[in-house]
């Protein structure tokens, strides 16, 4: 199925698929940081069970909060581009 | 001023660094052998492994497919350098609450010299634990820390058991207890140098301690003799050189490993096009001007071949440093077939903050092209704007490859 819903690869190599699409995310802004806690993809919403890690990249001079989230079952990886306000759901890392 | 002798030195070592990360960030990896590598194919290799990968035989720099095939069942994940560079940036940056002589001495390593800071926070051990302690609960992640009263002895104390361990070494120590460590552990002891030694009859510690100078020097020289004499007795008088010390660059290049042996000259001279822009871009970034440029080809094997050309120039122009690297490399087709893996080249003899005003229009108006070239792509991103030319080639990305001067500031 080439659907980009989030499907399981049964590969010991675990390439993440890209999604690159943006998304809606809901999120709390409190001292300095932020959490997210659920997402909305294809029609879906994904409760956020926990933050596993947190960094940044640089886009240009654009900052990007980078987020390796887990609804229990996957992991998903969220980025928060600062300048432009825009949640992405980046990719889906499923492994065994 | 404190003797050498009774400085304070930790050594800061993350345990699997690359691989932690990787399995900090996705709890589905955790507990499993993993290792961070371009994949599998015939070229890609282990740029870091988790403990659980090490368990099972698999080491650093081997090839992915031989360790797939030692552990059918280890997970191969791509690497992420923003990951790593986010996770050491915050780490180097909390070591300086200790000390400002924090030096960064790659992604995951740093040494500290806390001898006029310790008794501020406790002493050496409680420093230590803290710091662990910290990256532990942050990152969720182990390291390694060596206390010894310099900087060679601070990371040869690290180097005793691994992971997640915290050793003191006193010089008193140096008879007994770390004399029968293989001398390979030290910081600057090598394959080969190990090989040396071992044609001496020494592998361990103790026997480079007990070993006499005068054979040393003998053997390897009056420099390299006495370094290692020096070695043999714990003895390192190099400072911690801080983050922020300033050290003038003597050159400015890139290289980069074909994903695959190449005889296709095209091929070769758009990686060198490439690299040859992004080595004018640092240049121009850093204000730097040379007039050297060093061409190096590599055929696998650990077999190389460089050659260097004199301009009367000072080129900071990626085309112009492209065009000097293009002749090195015409000649050298001239006289061989042999298939290329290794594509390196720098530019040296370097001045700072030269920037004269050009009699010819034509050389003036590049240098417009060029500044307008580098604004957009420091707005937007490396590459935004480039040449039509290079536009096919693309660099995979390193996994290792940490930018000069990105600990200069936090």
């Amino acid at each position: 199925m080439t659907n980009t819903r989030l499907s399981i690869h049964l590969y010991t190599f675990m390439e993440p698929t890209n999604i690159n699409k943006i998304i809606k995310v809901g999120a709390i802004f409190q001292g300095g940081n932020i959490a997210p806690k659920w997402f909305h993809y294809d029609n879906k919403k994904y409760e956020i069970k926990e933050v596993n890690y947190r960094w940044e990249d640089w886009e240009g001079q654009e900052k990007i909060l980078l987020f390796s989230v887990t609804d229990g079952a996957n992991n998903y990886e969220i980025s928060f581009n600062l300048k432009r306000m825009v949640w992405k759901l980046e990719k889906t890392c499923i492994t065994l | 001023m404190h003797n050498v002798m009774n400085r304070t030195i930790l050594h800061l070592d993350m345990n699997s660094f690359f691989a932690a990360v990787e399995q900090a960030a996705n709890p589905f990896l955790r507990g499993k052998p993993i290792i961070v590598g371009g994949g599998i194919s015939k070229t890609s290799v282990v740029a870091a492994c988790s403990y659980e990968a090490k368990l099972k035989g698999i080491k650093n720099a081997m090839p992915s497919w031989e360790a797939k095939k030692i552990c059918p069942e280890v997970i191969i994940v791509p690497g992420d350098m923003a990951k790593y560079v986010t996770t050491s940036k915050a780490i180097m940056k909390y070591l300086t609450r200790y000390t400002e002589l924090v030096e960064v001495f790659s992604i995951d390593e740093a040494w500290l010299d806390i001898t006029e800071t310790k008794h501020r926070f406790g002493g050496e051990l409680a420093i230590a634990q803290e710091i662990k302690k910290w990256i532990r609960e942050r990152f969720g992640l182990t390291c390694n820390i060596g206390v010894a009263w310099n900087k060679l002895m601070a990371k040869f104390a690290g180097e005793l058991k691994k992971p997640d361990a915290l050793i003191v070494l006193r010089p008193e120590d140096i008879p007994d207890k770390v004399k029968d460590v293989p001398v390979e552990k030290l910081c600057g002891v090598g394959r080969k140098l190990e090989t040396y030694l071992a044609e001496l009859g020494v592998k361990t510690f103790g026997e480079l301690n007990a070993f006499p100078r005068e054979k040393l020097v003998d053997r390897f020289g009056i420099a390299c003799g006495e370094h290692l004499w020096y070695m043999g007795q714990g003895r390192d008088d190099s400072p911690v050189l801080p983050y922020w010390h300033e050290e003038e660059a003597k050159s400015v290049g890139h290289s980069y490993t074909l994903p695959r042996f190449t005889r296709d000259i095209a091929e070769v001279k758009g990686y060198l096009l490439r690299l040859s822009e992004s080595v004018g871009r640092r240049m121009r970034r850093e204000k730097y001007r040379g007039n050297v440029v060093h061409l190096s080809l590599g055929f696998g094997d650990f077999e190389y071949w460089g050659k260097q050309r004199k301009i009367a120039d000072y080129i900071n122009d990626g085309y112009d440093v492209y065009k000097v690297g293009e002749s090195i490399l015409d000649e050298y087709i001239g006289g061989s077939d042999r298939p290329f893996r290794f594509v390196g080249i720098s530019v040296s003899s370097l001045i700072h903050n030269l920037d004269q005003i050009s009699i010819f229009e034509k050389v003036e108006n590049n240098k417009k092209v060029l500044k307008a070239v580098d604004e957009i792509n420091d707005r937007y991103g490396e590459f935004t704007v480039e040449r039509a030319a290079i536009m096919k080639t693309v660099l995979q990305k390193k996994t290792g490859m940490v930018t000069s001067g990105l600990y200069k500031r936090f």
